[in-house]
């Protein structure tokens, strides 16, 4: 599991060079983009280093079913209002949470 | 005349490379969202951001054909010179829309704001915006905020602080760099 939170940690620091790149090439909702994507991975690997540290892994999973349902209602509001920005964060926020998830799948063996 | 709204509209959907590769793509005739997100190296999402943010600028035109999404650019506009969208627009009409604008966000902070304490989250971006630069004030310009100190504020307004905090930065109301926080706007 350990290796597991480092791969988010590596894929984070990744993520967060990539959004400056992308800031000094003048392309500021892209680079917004990449640290919302930088931003899950952090709290993941935050969240999964507690949960690891209290006993209680299965907790994670459970934490990953919660952030699907809160970002999925997010995005059917912002399909409904018609925000494109708001659209493209949450369809990204929610590609890295899937992300996540198959990589703590792969971790678990399963 | 072209109005001041509408040229400062076209100013931001231009202010951002991608947007301009797309304009210049567009400029050898009209695409397929699915052609120029490949030709551009963006995802469809991405894509259907910039291609939005155009639309609702003017600069760009788009039809359904089957389940494709075929752009065209709004040769009308981009073939305006600089001094047609820097001189549109009146004082007096500028004033105008200031008074609006003013009375719109009082009415945002009212519906949101019950004294000191934000009810909800906007959805709508414009009205999360007025929101979030209400919680602003909270914050000296300039100064250095260590994270901790920066959540007890925010929370003190909303329990969801890691949300408000994160979209503060993206909005560009806050910077953060190696855990401290800085208000910009």
């Amino acid at each position: 599991m350990k290796e597991f939170i480092e791969s988010l940690k590596a894929e984070n620091a990744a993520l967060n060079k990539k959004a400056a790149a992308l800031r000094a090439e003048n392309k500021a909702d892209e680079a917004v983009f990449a640290t919302v994507r930088a931003n899950v991975y952090d709290i993941c690997a935050t969240v999964c280093g507690v949960k690891m540290k209290t006993g209680d892994i299965e907790g994670f999973g459970a934490m990953l079913d919660r952030f699907e349902g809160e970002w999925g209602a997010s995005l059917q509001a912002a399909e409904k209002q018609d925000n494109a920005k708001k659209i493209c964060v949450e369809q990204t926020k929610l590609e890295a949470l899937a992300d996540v998830r198959a990589r703590f799948a792969a971790a678990r063996g399963e | 005349m072209m109005d001041r709204d509408t040229a400062i509209r076209i100013f931001k959907a231009l202010s951002d490379a991608s947007r301009l590769n797309i304009i210049s793509a567009l400029q050898n005739g009209e695409a397929y969202g699915e052609l120029l997100a490949e030709r551009l190296g963006l995802s469809a999402s991405t894509l259907s951001f910039h291609m939005k943010k155009l639309e609702e600028a003017g600069l760009v035109s788009s039809r359904k054909e089957q389940y494709y999404t075929v752009y065209t650019l709004n040769g009308s506009l981009t073939k305006l010179r600089l001094s047609d969208l820097i001189c549109g627009g009146s004082p007096a009409a500028e004033d105008e829309a200031q008074r609006r604008e003013e009375e719109y966000r009082q009415k945002v902070l009212k519906a949101f704001f019950e004294g000191d304490t934000l009810r909800s989250i906007p959805v709508q971006r414009k009205k999360k915006l007025i929101c979030y630069q209400h919680i602003a004030r909270l914050f000296e310009p300039g100064r250095v905020y260590e994270e901790k100190e920066l959540s007890d504020i925010i929370a003190s307004v909303h329990e969801d602080y890691c949300t408000i905090r994160r979209d503060m930065i993206s909005e560009g109301i806050l910077t953060r760099e190696n855990g401290k926080y800085v208000r910009i706007k």
